[in-house]
């Protein structure tokens, strides 16, 4: 509680430092965020494709989305942009299966960072592993319009690791991939893997632990939170 | 990548979206929305209004208000829309069979989907039978009667000599005239009557044609398909036969000239086994059959056709193996009929056959006698045997010295069964009542059949028990993925086509011939007399016809796909060859076969 009135405060203070139009709207949005339900909480689900894990040097290439309201995720919402970057690809292309020349065909960062946080305003973020994904957008949010936003999330690999502390389930390494909590909660197998298609797998994944923890009701969010 | 393609290419697979183009599917994809139900949840009632779902993951239990079984859906699969279970569309309920993530459309939106696209909407509300009834409908075209004329009737009226006939045929060289009377066709004279009746009888040519042609001749409608026109004439023995139109006649048509129309008609078999002497011929020309009989069902045939000219070439290899023995044996000792039951009855073999058949005796056979039906049927049915139509395992066989008895005997037999009912000799019993005379004395036959089909229409308790043994074969109620569901939630594997599906149909069918004394076996024919006779409404009959049609098209052509690749043909289909139509539209049928089960168990209040 006191964690979210803390957020509320940093972000609307933020809010009128903000240099751009649409992260300024988003934290306004934030200072009267609600975080009731699972089923009545508008969401944004959201990954990243990255040239590498140290945001000091590696960069974003992709940024896919899609909205969560009432508990179902619209389809309609989903977004799936490739961000223009100056430097090559490298190493990353052969897990992004992305060339330099689709990058190289993307939008600017700036406008898939405005488009994101349009989306995103009075919503809850969801990332799984959020930790990365939000250092990676703070610090590209300080580059374009000088200020840290601050994040509501829940991370799905957390609440699934948290939960299986809680049951005492042992947790080995690569058990919180996000296709092996799938593949426990029997979701659909994605062959194919792109910032969009994780940020929609996130989403179904949070539905899943969501009905699993909370099988009659729909899931309390705030003892899930995470702030950053 | 598009933002919607993970939505649309799984929709793709689903039917109907299938038929939906990109932009169509895309814009159903930007409404539907994501949801998770862990096993066990209710998705919906459909109190609610549903709008329309589809599996993404898992599987979903349909249940009706009572909770009772109905159906299961697992991926690619609908529900939330009326659906038809045994034959009446319910409410139900939607559970969570497994984990699922369901897609779901809104009412509006489902509702939009089915205004823009009038195919889509079509497949939602189209009521079982215009969907068994659609599927039936296979596009093929039927060379008809009309189109093989090669030239005008030569008609000469009834009060000219046989002298002017004679004339008239050598001068437009034909063999054959047609004679009038008042406009209208009064008979036929051909070059044999002319022989036959006037040259070989010293007849004065002065006398009129009227007096030696074949009056009221059997007659062929212009429009009938050449399959049909073939087997009348093969079955009637008949070589000429005039075509006419509103009454008028075309023209005339000889067998020969039907099957030179086509390079390799199925029925020029039926020719050849005619011509071959011995038992060794008749074999090396029995491994024709399944090339024969892959064409027959590739050509698009309708299956009725393909049922009846398939019966016709195992009757022309049993009467030519009882001519073969008789020639050894001499003439048979007393008259004498070889009787057929089952799909030789019925007219309805397919690739896979076994044979069913039996001696109908004029009177008790002495000692001798016996010994010559003995080796008579010996030879025939091990003929048979060999030629492919394997030995009947139930044993119902001339061979076995049951099923070659005397009229009386036989009468005795059918008293038996329906006197003193029990289930087991009345499920033995019923192959019985369908019943047809290939050779020898029809009328044996005949009197056979009189007097069983009386006796089981005056015996209502019999009925009964036939009717509990026709609700016995039920058919399945549908798929869930590779497995046929049971109307019980349970699975099984594999489905027999036959028995699943045709055995139903035919049963259901010959309940009905026996309620209305039609003695005719041919499921078709009998669902044509029951309905003219009021046994069954327009409609049942329809459904039953379009139901056995659609089944017998899936069962043929997967037996024909079987024989393509070498293997033997089997009734069973393994339901992950059944394409997603295919399910659906067996799916539909068997629900029309349990709607007219459901109807005969009402009747007779057996369950």
């Amino acid at each position: 509680m006191l964690q979210r009135w803390r957020h509320g405060r940093r972000c609307r203070k933020l809010a009128g430092f903000s240099s751009a139009p649409e992260l300024s709207n988003y934290l306004e949005s934030c200072a009267s965020l609600a975080a009731d339900r699972l089923d009545n909480t508008p969401l944004i689900s959201v990954d990243l494709e990255l040239t590498g894990l140290e945001k000091e040097h590696d960069k974003i290439i992709a940024i896919g989305w899609t909205l969560i309201e009432d508990g179902k995720i619209c389809l309609g919402s989903n977004r799936h942009l490739l961000i223009n970057i100056d430097k090559s690809v490298g190493a990353s292309a052969a897990i992004h299966e992305l060339m330099d020349s689709e990058v190289a065909a993307g939008d600017e960062l700036e406008f898939g960072l405005a488009e994101l946080f349009r989306a995103a305003q009075g919503r809850i973020w969801i990332f799984h592993h959020a930790g990365l994904d939000v250092g990676f957008l703070k610090k590209a949010c300080e580059q374009w319009a000088g200020v840290t936003p601050g994040f509501m999330v829940l991370d799905t690999l957390r609440i699934e690791y948290r939960l299986r502390k809680r049951r005492e389930v042992p947790v080995k390494q690569g058990d919180l991939q996000l296709s092996e909590i799938r593949r426990v909660y029997g979701l659909p197998r994605y062959t194919a893997h792109n910032a969009l298609i994780d940020a929609l797998a996130t989403a179904e994944l949070m539905l899943a632990i969501g009905s699993r923890m909370e099988p009659e009701g729909s899931l309390k969010l705030a003892p899930h939170l995470k702030f950053f | 990548m598009h933002d919607l393609s993970l939505a649309t290419e799984f929709l793709h697979t689903a039917p109907p979206f299938n038929t939906l183009d990109v932009d169509e599917l895309q814009s159903v994809a930007r409404k539907l929305e994501a949801a998770y139900y862990p096993q066990g949840k209710t998705i919906f009632s459909s109190s609610e209004s549903a709008g329309l779902a589809v599996i993404r993951k898992g599987a979903v239990r349909l249940l009706d208000e009572q909770r009772r079984f109905l159906d299961k859906r697992s991926e690619a699969e609908l529900f939330g829309h009326r659906i038809w279970f045994h034959g009446e569309q319910k409410n139900y309920v939607a559970e969570a069979e497994e984990d699922c993530l369901i897609w779901h459309l809104s009412e509006a939106g489902f509702n939009e989907l089915c205004e823009r696209n009038p195919l889509i909407g079509e497949y939602f509300s189209s009521h079982l039978k215009t969907r068994v009834s659609a599927a039936t409908q296979v596009s093929h075209s039927v060379t008809q009667i009309r189109d093989l004329l090669r030239r005008g009737p030569v008609l000469i009226d009834s009060t000219a000599s046989i002298r002017q006939a004679a004339r008239l045929m050598s001068s437009e060289n034909v063999s054959s005239v047609l004679v009038m009377q008042d406009q209208a066709l009064v008979g036929i004279a051909t070059d044999k009557d002319l022989r036959q009746r006037v040259l070989a009888v010293d007849l004065d040519p002065a006398k009129s044609i009227a007096s030696v042609m074949t009056e009221k001749p059997m007659t062929l409608a212009a429009n009938s398909g050449v399959d049909e026109a073939l087997l009348l004439m093969m079955r009637e023995n008949y070589h000429h036969l005039p075509v006419v139109e509103d009454g008028e006649p075309l023209g005339l048509v000889t067998a020969g000239d039907l099957l030179r129309s086509q390079s390799e008609h199925p029925l020029r078999l039926v020719r050849d086994i005619h011509k071959k002497q011995s038992l060794d011929q008749l074999v090396h020309l029995s491994r024709r059959l399944p090339s024969l009989f892959e064409r027959m069902v590739n050509l698009g045939r309708d299956v009725e056709q393909i049922g009846r000219m398939v019966t016709h070439i195992t009757d022309a290899f049993t009467v030519k193996l009882i001519q073969l023995v008789q020639q050894e044996l001499g003439e048979a000792p007393m008259k004498f009929a070889w009787v057929v039951f089952g799909s030789q009855a019925r007219e309805e073999q397919t690739a896979r056959t076994d044979q069913d058949n039996g001696l109908i005796l004029e009177r008790k056979a002495d000692e001798e006698e016996v010994t010559y039906f003995a080796k008579l049927s010996e030879f025939v049915c091990d003929g048979l045997d060999q030629l492919g139509y394997v030995y009947c395992p139930g044993e119902i066989m001339a061979l076995n010295v049951k099923w070659r008895v005397s009229l009386a005997k036989w009468k005795r037999h059918f008293d038996q069964w329906i006197d003193e009912p029990e289930p087991k000799s009345v499920m033995h019993s019923s192959i019985f009542f369908d019943m047809r005379c290939v050779h020898g004395e029809k009328h044996l036959v005949d009197e056979l059949l009189e007097y069983a089909t009386k006796r089981a229409k005056d015996n209502r308790i019999f009925r009964r028990f036939m009717a509990a043994n026709v609700l016995s074969h039920r058919p399945p109620i549908g798929f869930f993925r590779r497995f046929v569901q049971e109307d019980d939630g349970t699975q099984s594997e594999g489905l027999n086509l036959k028995h699943r599906g045709i055995v139903p149909i035919t049963d259901l069918v010959r309940m009905r011939a026996l309620e209305s004394g039609v003695k005719e076996a041919n499921t078709f024919s009998r669902i044509e007399l029951a309905t003219q006779a009021g046994a069954m409404n327009e409609s049942d009959a329809n459904s039953l016809r379009d139901a056995l049609i659609l089944i017998n098209q899936i069962r043929l052509a997967h037996q024909a796909e079987q024989m393509k690749n070498g293997q033997k043909p089997t009734n069973f289909v393994p339901p992950e060859e059944l394409s997603h139509l295919m399910r659906r539209n067996l799916k539909a049928a068997f629900m029309l076969v349990v709607e007219a089960q459901n109807a005969l168990a009402l009747r007779y209040q057996v369950h």
